[in-house]
């Protein structure tokens, strides 16, 4: 028993270590992420923003640091092969992107199977590290919205979009000819986006669309996606988290070998105190170039018909 | 699938660039009377600015300064959108615009009435949804 333990003692040093020493993909954002309104906060709010590694109170020096289950897992994740680049030379999205890793708690945001009708909300709160930190005069709207009946959720039920930034990695993005293609397995789930280095058109703005109005350009070999336009319908995630259709959105690709890492920004201070950066998120590049796409699932659960018409997560 | 969507997609996008939309999947002058046409003046009451079409809501005071409603089909967002419409920041809920209309062959809701937006005039600017 005891040698168990120390042996997941050892297992637990060795990946802190591991993380403290090889930054992840993410440490490249923390100074964008950081750069919200934090001067409103009181002190002993002062966040790591949404950096993967945060520091410990405790009474030796130096302080450890921890580490989130999704940022852990994300690292010890291994790219395999070379990053193919197109014509331009940049890195080549191309390809079917699929998850199923082990994750030590499942997929964030999903319900998780095994139960009936079981109310996963909970756990998945507790794992919840990282989450958007709203004005205190939303906090009771947020509340509300989260503890509401089932359907409060606009995505709850068929057919309905989810909308950009909870749809989360495209499942398959094709770029070709100056554009990207992302492709989400949800409603309303494709977006052609221009990769040409074209302006934004101001008059974007002013559309009111689940998806917003992106457009794509390299930073390096990371490609961003910036979208405006949004409407107020959509959330963020599960929990409630609504937003303003005044939102912009900035998502990010990577890709090092077969792996995608990606995360988004959100950016809105009609009702956020800072900007709020998510996890990043990784898939891996399908290796069969013959993968079809299936067609969006639909689970279509009548609030009626559940035993518990306030499930959630 | 990927196949099938991709020329769906670019078959729908390649008709919302055509100049004149509403050719595109039916008659207006099925729905309204496309050879009568009048303008309206009203507070705008309620705005769904989605695809494929936009419906706007108007109340009108008439003379004996009773309130019609109206409710105006128009045609996508982006039409308005890219001729310079400021729809998010400078419309308001509440406030008084001018539509040029064609009204319906028959009012299926007793308590409102129905029209096909021709255009919009906003600030002494029109923007002209489409000419049937």
């Amino acid at each position: 028993m005891s040698k168990t333990i120390r042996s997941l003692f050892v297992a637990a040093c060795a990946m802190a270590i591991a993380v403290a020493v090889a930054p992840g993909p993410t440490s490249a954002q923390a100074p964008a992420a950081q750069a919200g309104a934090s001067s409103q906060l009181p002190p002993a709010a002062q966040r790591a923003g949404n950096l993967p590694l945060r520091n410990v109170q405790c009474s030796y020096s130096p302080c450890g640091k921890r580490v989130s289950p999704q940022d852990g897992a994300i690292v010890q994740i291994k790219p395999n092969g070379q990053t193919p680049r197109d014509a331009d030379g940049h890195p080549d999205l191309t390809g079917n992107w699929g998850a199923g890793f082990p994750n030590p708690i499942g997929q964030p945001g999903l319900r998780r199977p095994g139960g009936f009708e079981a109310d996963q909300s909970a756990m998945q709160r507790g794992a919840q590290w990282n989450k958007p930190l709203y004005k205190p005069e939303y906090w009771e709207k947020v509340r509300s919205l989260d503890y509401g009946k089932a359907d409060v959720d606009p995505a709850y039920g068929c057919y309905k979009p989810v909308g950009v930034p909870r749809q989360n990695v495209p499942g398959r993005i094709v770029q070709k000819n100056g554009q990207i293609w992302l492709l989400n397995n949800v409603e309303n789930g494709l977006r052609i986006l221009p990769l040409d280095t074209r302006k934004r058109d101001e008059n974007d703005h002013q559309f009111s669309t689940f998806n917003g109005m992106g457009l794509a350009h390299w930073d390096g070999d990371t490609l961003v996606v910036e979208s405006v336009g949004f409407n107020d319908v959509s959330w963020l995630g599960w929990e409630g988290y609504f937003h303003s259709d005044r939102m912009e959105v900035t998502e990010r690709f990577t890709r090092n070998g077969d792996l995608l890492y990606y995360n988004f920004t959100v950016n809105d201070p009609d009702v956020l105190l800072e900007p709020w950066t998510s996890y990043t998120y990784v898939r891996r590049l399908n290796p069969n170039p013959n993968r079809q796409d299936e067609a969006t699932e639909c689970d279509e659960r009548d609030l009626e018909l559940l035993a518990d018409p306030f499930l959630r997560g | 699938m990927v196949k099938r969507i991709v020329i769906a997609s670019a078959a729908a996008l390649a008709l919302l660039m055509i100049g004149a939309p509403a050719r595109a999947h039916h008659s207006a002058n099925a729905e309204f009377d496309t050879q009568k046409e009048f303008t309206i003046t009203g507070t705008l009451t309620k705005l769904e600015n989605v695809n494929p079409h936009s419906w706007w809501y108007v109340d009108v005071k008439g003379p004996d300064g009773k309130v019609q409603s109206w409710k105006l089909e128009s045609l996508s967002p982006s039409g308005l959108i890219r001729q310079g419409l400021k729809v998010k920041t400078d419309l308001k809920i509440g406030d008084t615009y001018s539509y040029r209309i064609s009204p319906a062959w028959k009012d299926p809701d007793p308590n409102s009435k129905l029209g096909f937006m021709r255009s919009i005039t906003v600030a002494g600017k029109e923007y002209v949804v489409v000419e049937l």
